[in-house]
């Protein structure tokens, strides 16, 4: 195949196919966890790239070809629901809650905690919540309040504060799974100055699922277009055999 | 292999699952004492495709990575404390209990279990039983000659003997309470259990100590809004339905390129 030009279409055409279909997982999982709490939707990014075909064969064997660049993370807020749960946090505004797992410490917005054996306040995969001193203890059997700064009190005495967590805007945080996010080493958390917790709240996801739909149609449309690329290339190979050109 | 396929296969799980906690709330709707339950989402795990941190081939430092999410899973199944409708029905032994507070109820193995519905009776011995035949706790006991028996709303019982206009006290009924009755495990029947989440019960006075008030021939009906399920039980339809719309893209595409052979 001497002929660089037929490459490069097939190559491009191929590559955008494939981004699409990468593309479509992000739609899909943000759209399985359209219900879930705390959950913040991941945005994937296309890029175009030159990249250079067949090294040593051709001279201008150059194809630009277009692939998932990223995924970031919409840190747009999600509606508050309440449910009236004394230990259902809601955060309304920036922050995230510090968690401790065996893995080390990460960080979350989902807001449906519990109470674990050693009495301290956890998420619902145990992981104990931080305050400035380390886990929140709620002991004894009186009634819990948790005010909006994260002051936790029982029966009108301080048992703690829940600090939250802020990362400067572009942190780019990862994704571990059951809501909890890491920061990259390089960059330290800042407390919230003013936090705004909801007692008896939970943050929602933050998918819409009108446009993500509309994403995922979009992004099964433009695979379509490409099918019919990668089609009609195979097409014209199929010719040019017949010619004989090869 | 493309993934959207069981990450959508995930959600619509979590949707049915959501849609049979909704039906057990529906189901409920007139049970005494119940409490409706709610289901929790969390996401799977993610597989990073490229790692932020990386470098790239100009030499530049990737910002961000790529990470596509597994789909989503079930957390949790709370239930929610809030109250229910209080009903009158004229019953002498039917006790609602307005604020919080659990009744104690004493199972055949010893064992102390709470619960709201208040729909007393009366066993063999006299003793105040639920309808299950559990007494609750403290034991109280109305004595065979009893023509009436008035229930303060503190928890006193006072029996009225052979016609006597005088009432005679014959025990008091005592409340207990969780700091976080989310916590409680649901034994069914009615029953609820103390666990490390809920927190050990405080027991008390009713009136007293933030406990609710007793009140004496009115029920606690269930907390369920059928409007509110409804409600949800049409979004978690609409879920369901949009992650199949998920496989059904997958599918498409799938199908697409099987066409180009």
């Amino acid at each position: 195949m001497k002929d660089v030009a037929y490459n490069a279409g097939l190559l491009s055409a191929v590559s955008g196919a494939m981004a699409r279909l990468q593309a479509l997982d992000v739609a899909a999982n943000n759209l399985a966890n359209a219900k879930t709490i705390g959950f913040k939707r991941d945005i994937p990014d296309f890029e175009s790239r030159l990249i250079q075909a067949q090294r040593g064969r051709s001279r201008d064997g150059l194809v630009t070809i277009t692939r998932l660049k990223e995924t970031r993370i919409d840190r747009k807020q999600g509606d508050l629901e309440t449910t009236g749960n004394p230990f259902d946090l809601g955060i309304d505004g920036p922050g995230f809650f510090k968690v401790r797992t065996p893995a080390g410490d990460r960080y979350t917005r989902q807001g449906n905690l519990t109470r674990d054996n050693q009495d301290r306040l956890v998420t619902r995969e145990g992981y104990p919540v931080l305050g400035a001193s380390g886990p929140i203890i709620v002991s004894g059997d009186g009634e819990v309040e948790i005010s909006e700064d994260g002051s936790v009190l029982i029966d009108e005495q301080e048992a703690g504060v829940i600090t939250l967590y802020e990362f400067p805007a572009g942190t780019p945080l990862e994704k571990v799974g059951d809501g909890l996010f890491i920061a990259p080493k390089t960059t330290a958390p800042t407390t919230v100055a003013n936090p705004r917790l909801i007692q008896g709240a939970l943050e929602a996801g933050n998918v819409n699922v009108l446009r993500e739909m509309t994403r995922m149609v979009t992004y099964e449309r433009e695979f379509e277009t490409y099918q019919k690329m990668i089609k009609a290339y195979g097409q014209l190979a199929t010719k040019a055999a017949e010619l004989g050109a090869f | 292999m493309i993934k959207a396929l069981s990450i959508a296969a995930s959600g619509m799980e979590a949707q049915q699952l959501n849609m049979d906690v909704i039906a057990n709330n529906l189901a409920n709707v007139n049970t005494s004492g119940f409490k409706k339950s709610r289901a929790d989402f969390q996401d799977l795990l993610y597989q990073t495709i490229r790692n932020a941190g990386g470098n790239t081939s100009s030499g530049t430092e990737i910002p961000t990575g790529i990470q596509v999410g597994l789909g989503t899973r079930t957390a949790a199944i709370q239930k929610i404390f809030t109250s229910g409708d209080i009903t009158q029905t004229g019953n002498e032994l039917d006790l609602a209990i307005e604020g919080p507070g659990f009744f104690q109820v004493e199972m055949p193995d010893g064992e102390t279990v709470y619960t709201r519905a208040g729909t007393l009776k009366k066993d063999s011995t006299g003793r105040l039983v639920t309808s299950e035949g559990n007494p609750i706790v403290p034991q109280i006991s109305i004595p065979e000659n009893a023509t009436r028996v008035t229930i303060h709303d503190d928890g006193t019982v006072e029996a009225f003997l052979d016609g006597s206009t005088e009432g005679t006290q014959v025990g008091n009924i005592e409340l207990a309470n969780f700091s976080n009755p989310a916590g409680l495990m649901s034994l069914g029947r009615n029953l609820l259990q103390e666990t490390p989440a809920s927190g050990a019960p405080t027991t008390g006075t009713p009136g007293l100590l933030g406990l609710g008030t007793i009140s004496q021939g009115y029920i606690e009906g269930s907390n369920v809004s059928v409007m509110e399920e409804m409600v949800n039980m049409i979004a978690g339809q609409r879920a369901y339905e949009i992650n199949s719309k998920a496989i059904k893209t997958a599918d498409e595409m799938l199908q697409m390129t099987n066409n180009l052979v």
